[in-house]
């Protein structure tokens, strides 16, 4: 299946895509910046896309785009929704699987923003990898790398990248805050 | 244990070393009298480990999505081939049909089916042992960053301990074995939530 990427959400109002785990984590580092990058969303104009914002650091994230004044779009899976109660001010839109959330992450993304996560954030960030490689769609992935988070990561594409696995990485990993606050406000 | 799932790569530029490992690991499929479940290529180490598992009297199931017929060509010898829509199919009926996942090297697709086997096994989607064989180092960086989600509190040890590492091929099959046996069997009635918090299943994904 290939995904019109060329004409995404962009047309329209471009979402920032943020994909995370349902833990905040042990390290304080991790929520404040998932509550840096959710105002900066919201002071950007520009909606929140995520796949949930109960828990964890989705959820700091996504009160930081509410308290900004911004807009928080849950794609979530009906199953999912039945136990994990979502805030008043999301705008949430049931899907029947995860598969479905990310054919609308892809429609809809300008850009898709990985903090710290665990196995569903790894597949989500290997998926969207190898779909901008083949183009399911045209937008940067970027990774945060908070106080080295996704060390193992950055070297295991490397070491694909060495062994002849991966072509050209289209992924983004990044320690810089700056960097990601570019990606937020200029995806293009 | 009766089947046995493979994924891998499938660009034929990866290194020699690999791709000995892929026909390896083909070989020990069949001499160990088990079914292989894969992608259905034709193409790199997914091409390499069915012709071996093939040659040595393996019964191997492909399932292909029709659409990536331009980069990855179905394999023309094998015993069935399942041809499915998308890629999501691909991932659900390749988990349905094995008993069990080997990891060989690859990319990011790679990357993706082993992350998310690993995420269906947590949420108790299934109850089936999976194993990265880790051929001349090649997930050690994976495997430093599964142990750093762990240290930073986003996934529990009984969940760190869904996935085994080893350094062989040979090492690969009875891996799988002693992780059953470790685990135990799925309980009757379905496999249990490995997933403490899981109360319910999301819909679209059946048990396999």
């Amino acid at each position: 299946m290939v995904f019109s990427a060329k004409t995404t959400g962009r047309g329209i109002m471009a979402e920032i895509c943020v994909l995370s785990g349902s833990k905040a984590g042990t390290d304080p580092a991790f929520s404040d910046a998932a509550a840096a990058f959710g105002r900066a969303i919201g002071e950007s104009g520009k909606p929140l896309i995520c796949g949930g914002a109960a828990s964890g650091l989705m959820q700091v994230c996504a009160d930081a785009v509410h308290a900004a004044g911004g807009r928080v779009n849950v794609i979530i899976p009906s199953a999912y929704l039945a136990h994990e109660k979502q805030p008043a001010y999301a705008h949430v839109t049931e899907v029947v699987d995860a598969a479905e959330r990310m054919r609308i992450f892809k429609q809809r993304a300008s850009a898709f923003i990985a903090l710290p996560g665990a196995f569903g954030t790894l597949t989500e960030v290997a998926e969207l990898s190898m779909g901008r490689q083949y183009g399911d769609h045209s937008c940067p992935v970027v990774a945060y790398n908070a106080n080295g988070f996704w060390n193992g990561m950055i070297e295991q594409v490397r070491h694909m990248q060495a062994t002849g696995f991966v072509k050209q990485s289209p992924l983004v990993i990044t320690p810089s805050r700056a960097v990601i606050l570019q990606f937020i406000n200029h995806p293009e | 244990m009766k089947s046995v799932c493979v994924y891998c790569g499938s660009f034929s530029s990866a290194k020699q070393i690999y791709k000995d490992a892929a026909i390896a690991t083909g070989t020990a499929i069949g001499q160990a009298g088990l079914s292989m479940v894969y992608g259905g290529g034709n193409v790199g180490l997914m091409g390499l480990c069915a012709d071996s598992a093939l040659k040595a009297g393996a019964r191997v199931v492909g399932i292909s999505p029709t659409f990536l017929n331009s980069r990855e060509p179905q394999h023309p010898g094998l015993t069935e081939l399942v041809e499915v829509g998308d890629m999501h199919t691909r991932k659900r009926l390749m988990a349905e049909r094995a008993d069990g996942f080997l990891i060989l090297p690859g990319g990011f697709g790679t990357l993706d089916e082993f992350a998310e086997i690993i995420a269906w096994r947590q949420l108790g989607l299934h109850h089936k042992p999976i194993v990265a064989v880790n051929i001349n180092g090649f997930w050690t960086n994976l495997h430093k960053q599964l142990d750093y989600m762990l240290d930073e509190g986003f996934i529990k040890p009984q969940h760190r301990e869904l996935v085994g590492f080893t350094d062989t091929v040979e090492g690969a099959i009875p891996e799988l074995r002693r992780m059953i046996e470790h685990h135990g069997p799925a309980p009757a009635g379905g496999p249990a939530p490995a997933h403490d918090d899981t109360t319910a299943l999301p819909e679209g994904l059946d048990r396999v």
